[in-house]
């Protein structure tokens, strides 16, 4: 018995310490969502990349938005867009709650269509808009295979202050789009790297491809093994 | 008390030392990684998908100053026994939560953090090894709340038992050659 309260007594000492600590070094967990000018940013960029959809088409499953928040719902800029017949985007966007919307996309998410949209009309031509990241953390998974254009950078190089890591943020700028993709699944490699970004760094304009590299390999996005262009 | 028995005694006092120290060692290397990145800590746990966001807050600062004080009591032998319980209800609870990444096959996790960002013998996702490195570090916290921190240990030096007094220090001679 006295063994037992002095384990306890060790638990109050280290429970009292690691409340000092947790007040000198807060930590966070989430970042907050995509603020509503950097959503509107990626929208923009989507819709100048996006030729103008055919009235008479219906619209795909992932091409129709139903926005995140509802008094966005008639904003000033997606009424034009509806009028001008323009695609929107399906980016941060919820679910309209109908058929085939079994899970809720997050806030932070890019769908593949307009992640698809954004690699051909800006990572590819290389307009430096667009930045695409590979988040996997797994020693030797970016360099055995990776999307052509995506830069190497995860949450625990950022955390490490490793040079490479610290030299691709410091090339980022606050205009740029940045989209993370990790290995997929419920990996929160893509979220924590997100959380850094943006708590830590700065950049508002940050999204997730959820469904990872697997559905990009998948969706014939191209694909390159080695090390990164950078470093 | 014979000689054989004062041998055995001793040996056994011996091997208990150096599971101590095995024991604290790890856990004062496990500690000095993670308590300098709380917030990297904090990402690990939370990869786990086991606890709430409120409990990984507490997680992350909690385990590596109890793996700390643990480790410092267990290597002094200062409270062994209380910190060989703490320190082997932590090794029981890393076990729990590998398995429970293991039998998830939804749940990906890249790094076991057992050690921060450091490896010890395993590396990578959490695994069998890490299993396996556990359980060893979890028998050796059983040894230690079972048989006590030993001979070789400021408990044994700090805390007199009846049977004990008067001490070395009052009349020269060793406990066992004194009559009770």
């Amino acid at each position: 018995m006295a063994h037992l309260t002095r384990a306890l007594a060790i638990l109050g000492v280290a429970t009292v310490v690691a409340f000092v600590h947790s007040w000198v070094v807060p930590i966070t967990l989430d970042a907050p969502p995509p603020a509503e000018e950097a959503r509107q940013r990626l929208q923009d960029l989507v819709h100048r990349a996006t030729p103008p959809r055919d009235p008479a088409r219906p619209p795909a499953p992932g091409e129709q938005m139903t926005p995140s928040d509802p008094t966005d719902a008639h904003s000033p800029q997606e009424s034009a867009s509806h009028e001008a017949g323009e695609p929107l985007s399906s980016v941060a966007s919820e679910p309209a709650g109908g058929a085939g919307h079994a899970a809720e996309p997050a806030a932070d998410a890019i769908s593949l269509e307009d992640l698809r949209t954004l690699y051909d009309e800006h990572i590819v031509p290389g307009t430096g808009l667009v930045i695409l990241i590979d988040a996997r953390g797994r020693e030797g998974a970016y360099q055995e295979g990776h999307i052509v254009g995506a830069e190497h950078l995860t949450a625990d190089m950022l955390l490490d202050a490793d040079p490479r890591g610290l030299e691709i943020v410091s090339m980022l700028m606050p205009e740029q789009t940045i989209v993370i993709y990790c290995g997929g699944g419920d990996c929160d490699e893509s979220r924590n790297l997100r959380t850094l970004l943006v708590n830590e760094f700065g950049f508002e304009n940050v999204w997730i491809f959820h469904e990872g590299y697997p559905a990009l390999v998948e969706a014939d996005f191209p694909v390159v093994s080695g090390d990164s262009p950078i470093g | 008390m014979d000689d054989a028995t004062r041998t055995t005694g001793f040996f056994l006092s011996l091997a208990i030392l150096i599971a101590r120290i095995a024991l604290g060692g790890v856990l004062v290397f496990a500690a000095y990684y993670k308590i300098p990145d709380p917030q990297g800590f904090a990402f690990a746990i939370e990869a786990y998908r086991i606890l709430p966001d409120h409990l990984v807050h507490l997680s992350a600062f909690l385990i590596p100053w109890l793996e700390a004080v643990a480790g410092v009591l267990l290597i002094l032998g200062l409270a062994g026994r209380a910190a060989a319980i703490v320190a082997s209800a932590l090794m029981a609870s890393f076990i729990v939560a590998i398995l429970s990444v293991m039998a998830r096959e939804s749940v990906v996790v890249s790094e076991c953090s057992c050690f921060g960002k450091a490896d010890f013998i395993c590396t990578g996702p959490p695994s069998w090894c890490h299993i396996a490195q556990n359980t060893v570090l979890l028998a050796l916290g059983v040894l230690t709340v079972v048989k006590g921190p030993g001979m070789l240990s400021l408990d044994r030096l700090l805390v007199r038992r009846p049977h004990e007094a008067p001490t070395l220090i009052d009349d020269g001679q060793p406990p066992d050659a004194r009559p009770i």
